[in-house]
């Protein structure tokens, strides 16, 4: 026992000096190369794929030869070649920033400094490997005068939409959401990714892959699954952006959310109006759950919902428009379809679509317990017509 | 072997398992299959591994009286603790290594960044810092530079204090799951309060020396007195001996083991005490008078597995204290130490000496052995035999092979005693033996 622990730990000296030489050997530093001042006019010469330079923090970085190896579409990291690029470094992964070790594999491709950066030698021997640090959520500020539930309405009825110009990893923020007599009634907020043509390739709402990657990178507990539902959550009870905090652990989402959010109202009427006053619900319904669904149209898509009763008033409502095949399996879910709320808004020249018309009529059903009581919404009328009938025809049953 | 059939040993083993089974869910994530992620898992699991043992050696240090009976007695105790002690060390090296190496596929510079990183990360610096106090007290341990002397090695392996508390300073911030740590540490560091905080108050008796008996030129038996509450022990067992004597040459204050010659009839508890070291000699002129504390007893040298077989003793040199405990509990309160077995059940004690000039205690064990039945005992002379053989035995006690065996001795005979009774056919689980080597 005593010679094998002798041994290894010699072998284990032995290894750690190993690793410990071959990088000095290997990363030893290219001398005065490191210091060389780049300026902003040399740096944009080198934009390309062929030689791509960028600054970051102050070092300047020729990443020509790694951009092969870069675990993203190519675009996302040649686009900054010749620029300034310390904010996209940062913001990957939603402010998360690359880690210690990609920061390792920056650092063996420096060649010098930014021209008035002012680093110094002194500064170059600090470690790069730091990981950028975690963004703070963001100052409460904008809640400071956030009003009360009640909300004093500030647009005129209608629904807004708006989207954001992709992020450096192409990911486009967009926000959609129906006013109604001043109150905010229905919202949707999500991150998708398009395709030359436009059409969503991918919704992080629907994405439990990237929500499960974030959450095991990330020392919280919070994926956009439900981060996203959260500020949509606060922006309709705080009746208005300015009521809606930062969550920990989203903080980009909450940048781009409230940026999205300013986009899609900017362009809305501005009305006086006094604050409107919540409807009394309608309860007396017998606990439990009703399910109800139309009839198929024409083209064989059909409402469903399903409502939940508890302590005598409506406590949560799933309300979806569907098709199915001729195996009654369910083809086309329309709370979810990307493609079907685009050219639906395209169609009806409204800003909405089923994303916030829907949890609109869900809302305004839980918030008055009554379906005569729900108002239809501008651009969604056919809906209406619908959601008014299967809850009608659920509720017959909690009577 | 019989050792590891004890309850103890099987908490201890889902103990040391539990960590890295609750983080296998977390390393299942982890791993993609590819060669990176492979080694990223196999340094956690040998990390989580590690840090288990580090801590159980830790607990098993706790050297509670009646506590090691669960655990086949202290000296087993001591062995298990020791390899706990070594698996950790080991697998704390191939942790780091790994680590290490698990990051060279990303980048070189990773790798050292991952080993070495900016002090900020000081939870990897408190690792490191484990690790190298643990080189410096398992030096000594693993005889990295020659046999160490013992009680330099006892001050030295304090350092076990400050590596538990570096490695624990290590894990919580890095380990996923808290609660099982919490526990392991919670037992670590309360068996390390006990040991070296509370035992040497709450733990021990006050004795004083009432006399010293040469047996041999360096061989005593010291002769001790209750000053306060009286320790209850059964024949056979060990202490740990703390003397005051301020006239010591060395060993003042110092605890060493040392096997117990009375039996618990006796008022007296008599201690026999051959010169090995430099505190063992100096004992061999203890001043009578003089304060002695006394921690125990340890051990279960007497266990019976067998109860209804005869006793078959073998004792070499100073091996031969419990037997004379043993001998004299069968003249004092007339029964054989250990389980009682059968009536008539009886004892054969072979003494394996040099010549009849060393053979200290026998005059007194013959003594006993003529005057009760129930024992026999056979001096065996290397001088005039040569090593003992399975003929000699077999002359002296004919069902030898059939008895429940207990041997004490220097390791020498130990191993050439159990080669003579595998070949007669005994199984190992009826052979006790009992080395006193380094406690």
């Amino acid at each position: 026992m005593n010679k094998i622990a002798y041994t290894l730990f010699v072998a284990f000296v032995a290894s750690v000096l190993t690793l410990l030489g071959v990088n000095a050997l290997t990363d030893s530093p290219a001398g005065d190369d490191d210091l060389r001042e780049i300026s902003l006019a040399e740096l944009a010469e080198h934009d390309s794929t062929d030689s791509c330079w960028k600054a970051i923090d102050g070092r300047v970085y020729d990443i020509t030869s790694y951009i092969p190896n870069h675990p993203t579409p190519e675009h996302v990291i040649a686009d900054w070649c010749g620029q300034e690029s310390t904010e996209a470094w940062e913001a990957i992964g939603n402010g998360r920033g690359h880690s210690a070790t990609a920061a390792a594999m920056l650092a063996r491709y420096r060649i010098g400094v930014l021209e008035g950066s002012g680093l110094t030698a002194a500064d170059l021997a600090e470690p790069e490997a730091t990981p950028a640090p975690q963004r703070q959520p963001a100052a409460p500020a904008r809640a400071a005068a956030a009003p009360s539930a009640s909300g004093v309405a500030q647009w005129a009825d209608g629904s807004y939409y708006a989207e954001l110009e992709p992020d450096s990893r192409g990911w486009i923020a967009l926000v959609e959401l129906t006013i109604k007599d001043g109150r905010i009634v229905g919202a949707h907020y999500d991150e998708v990714q398009r395709d030359d043509a436009g059409n969503v390739t991918g919704s992080k709402l629907q994405d439990y892959g990237y929500a499960a990657n974030w959450r095991n990178n990330r020392p919280t507990d919070v994926s956009q699954l439900s981060a996203f539902p959260g500020y949509v959550e606060q922006l309709i009870r705080a009746g208005g952006p300015q009521g809606v905090d930062a969550i920990s652990g989203a903080t980009s989402a909450f940048d781009s959310f409230t940026a999205a959010l300013e986009l899609a109202l900017a362009d809305a009427e501005v009305v006086e109006r006094a604050a409107p006053a919540m409807p009394e619900a309608l309860g007396g319904y017998r606990d439990g759950t009703y399910y109800a669904e139309t009839e198929p149209n024409a083209r064989g898509q059909l409402a469903l919902i399903e409502i939940t009763v508890r302590d005598g008033y409506i406590f949560s409502v799933h309300y979806d428009e569907i098709g199915r095949d001729e195996d009654g399996n369910v083809n086309l879910s329309k709370r979810t379809d990307y493609g079907y709320a685009q050219r639906w808004r395209n169609a009806v020249d409204s800003g909405v679509s089923q994303f916030s018309a829907f949890p609109a009529y869900v809302r305004q059903l839980i918030e008055t317990g009554d379906p005569e009581a729900v108002d239809g919404i501008s651009g969604a009328t056919s809906t209406y017509d619908w959601f008014r009938e299967v809850s009608a025809e659920a509720l017959q049953d909690a009577r | 072997m019989r050792a590891w059939l004890k309850p103890g040993y099987g908490l201890l083993l889902l103990l040391c398992l539990l960590p890295l089974l609750l983080a296998l869910p977390r390393m299942l994530q982890l791993w993609d299959g590819g060669a990176a992620s492979s080694l990223r898992v196999f340094a956690l699991a040998t990390g989580i591994l590690a840090m288990a043992l580090l801590l159980l050696a830790a607990t098993l240090s706790i050297r509670l009286p009646g506590l090691d009976r669960f655990f086949g007695g202290l000296p087993q105790i001591w062995l298990v603790h020791r390899l706990a002690g070594f698996g950790a060390f080991i697998l704390i090296m191939a942790h780091a290594v790994v680590l290490g190496f698990a990051a060279v596929p990303a980048d070189l510079s990773a790798a050292i960044i991952t080993l070495f990183p900016p002090f900020e990360n000081w939870p990897v610096w408190s690792g490191w810092g484990a690790l190298l106090l643990m080189v410096v007290f398992l030096g000594p341990t693993f005889q990295f530079f020659g046999r160490p002397h013992y009680q330099r090695w006892k001050t030295l392996h304090l350092l076990a204090i400050p590596t538990t508390l570096l490695a624990l300073a290590h894990v919580f911030p890095l380990a996923g799951e808290f609660w099982i740590w919490v526990v392991l540490a919670v037992l670590a560091i309360g068996a390390m309060v006990w040991r070296k905080g509370l035992s040497p108050h709450l733990g021990r008796y006050e004795y004083e020396v009432v006399g010293v008996e040469k047996l041999v030129r360096d061989v005593v038996e010291v002769q001790l007195k209750p000053r306060g509450k009286t320790m209850p022990y059964e024949a056979g067992q060990f202490v740990y001996l703390t003397p005051m004597d301020p006239n010591l040459s060395a060993g003042k204050g110092e605890e060493h083991p040392y096997t117990i010659a009375s039996s618990p009839e006796d008022a007296i508890l008599r201690i026999g005490i051959k010169d090995l070291g430099d505190a063992s000699h100096a004992l061999q002129t203890v001043t009578p008078g003089t304060t002695a504390y006394i921690e125990g007893p340890y051990g279960d040298f007497y266990e019976r597995l067998y109860p209804e077989r005869d006793q078959l003793w073998l004792a070499g040199g100073i091996g031969v204290t419990p037997f004379v405990g043993g001998a004299r509990h069968l003249r004092e309160a007339d029964e054989l130490p250990g389980q009682a077995g059968r009536e008539d059940a009886n004892a054969h004690l072979f003494y394996l000496g040099r010549d009849h000039v060393r053979a200290y205690y026998l005059d007194e064990l013959m003594d006993i052995g003529e005057h009760h039945e129930r024992l026999t005992v056979t001096p065996h002379y290397f001088r005039d035999e040569g090593p003992m053989s399975e003929d000699f035995l077999r002359r002296h006690c004919p069902d030898f092979a059939e008895r429940e065996i207990y041997m004490c001795g220097p390791p020498a005979m130990i191993d050439h005693l159990k080669q003579i009774f595998v070949r007669a056919g005994v199984p190992s689980s009826r052979i006790h033996s009992e080395v006193f080597d380094f406690l």
